[in-house]
């Protein structure tokens, strides 16, 4: 439950005087996330009226700067805008209108060989969890799950149980992965990767790793334990072979 | 046609289709690597063959999760 200030009572009246939208509505409006995918024709007064009735987060991709032939109709860019990416321009823009937007933008064109490279960012506190997790595991593996929002940030560690409990192997029992999927819908989670510890190994695949790495849609995570430092990198593996790599944390 | 909700996103199949079939058009790959629950009851493999699908039924699939630091020789798949 968003606690709404005056101010954005005052900003939204004219939603939440609408039956059929009302506090609720502008809740889920306030907790929704957008891709603008073009910042251009279409995307610009879509940008703009999105950040108006306030969407929370509105990520924005385009590779392209402003020209003055644009201004004619993507009316989100101004002359002064001329030369400046549009992305920069359009995310001003929303800013302005609205400065509770959060806005993400992508200097880039998508593709298909980006387009699941949305990155994956985890809170401290997750971080903290699963370390204390793995370090009151070990020497056994210790495993979970990371849970989040769509558009990649994860917010809690789901635990799992390693049913192997071996030094240098574990599974998830299926029932115990039902369940977590459970939980994470009654949260308005996903699932955007599992974890497990390598408590004497470094934070990157092995080869039993890549083999049983079969899920191309989530991220896999490592986090080791060598040498009494953190390591966290997390993996994208597609046919046993490793897409994507982001790191989360080093030598903490 | 009927519509059935995998992993959550409406598709439409034709009926009869059993779980063996549906898993095998949506996982071309691998589909032996995943458990399945319809309506969130856990199914066993060797009943997939005799669970029949009907409208609304929801059924997700979750692929094994496992691995580990093993160290396993470079040519031994």
């Amino acid at each position: 439950m968003i606690d709404f200030t005056e101010e954005q009572i005052q900003r939204y009246s004219r939603h939440i005087l609408l039956q059929d939208v009302g506090v609720e509505g502008q809740e889920k409006i306030m907790n929704a996330r957008v891709l603008v995918v073009g910042a251009g024709g279409l995307g610009a007064p879509v940008s703009l009226y999105l950040a108006a009735a306030g969407i929370g987060r509105i990520g924005i991709v385009d590779a392209d700067v402003v020209d003055l032939s644009n201004l004619q109709r993507q009316v989100i860019h101004f002359t002064k805008d001329v030369g400046v990416p549009k992305v920069e321009s359009a995310k001003e823009k929303i800013l302005a209108i609205n400065p509770d937007v959060k806005v993400d933008t992508y200097h880039e064109f998508l593709y298909s060989g980006n387009a699941l490279d949305i990155k994956m960012t985890i809170n401290d506190d997750v971080i903290q969890q699963i370390i204390r997790q793995a370090e009151k595991d070990a020497p056994e593996e210790s495993c979970g799950y990371l849970l989040g929002t769509a558009d990649g940030q994860v917010t809690e560690n789901y635990w799992m149980e390693n049913i192997d409990h071996s030094e240098e192997h574990f599974s998830f029992a299926p029932k115990d992965q039902f369940a977590a999927l459970k939980y994470a819908r009654s949260k308005n989670l996903k699932i955007l990767a599992n974890w497990h510890s390598h408590p004497a190994s470094p934070s990157r695949p092995s080869q039993e790793d890549l083999r049983l790495a079969n899920d191309p849609t989530i991220r896999y995570a490592i986090l080791s334990l060598l040498d009494g430092k953190h390591n966290l990198n997390s993996f994208r593996i597609v046919d046993g072979q490793v897409v994507d790599k982001e790191i989360h944390l080093a030598n903490g | 046609m009927a519509k059935i909700y995998v992993n959550g996103d409406a598709q439409e199949v034709s009926l009869p289709l059993n779980v063996t079939e549906l898993i095998k058009t949506v996982l071309v790959e691998n589909p032996e690597m995943v458990s399945v629950q319809v309506n969130e009851e856990f199914a066993e493999r060797e009943d997939w063959d005799n669970i029949q699908l009907k409208e609304n039924d929801k059924v997700d699939f979750l692929f094994f999760m496992g691995g580990g630091s093993a160290v396993y020789d470079l040519n031994d798949k």
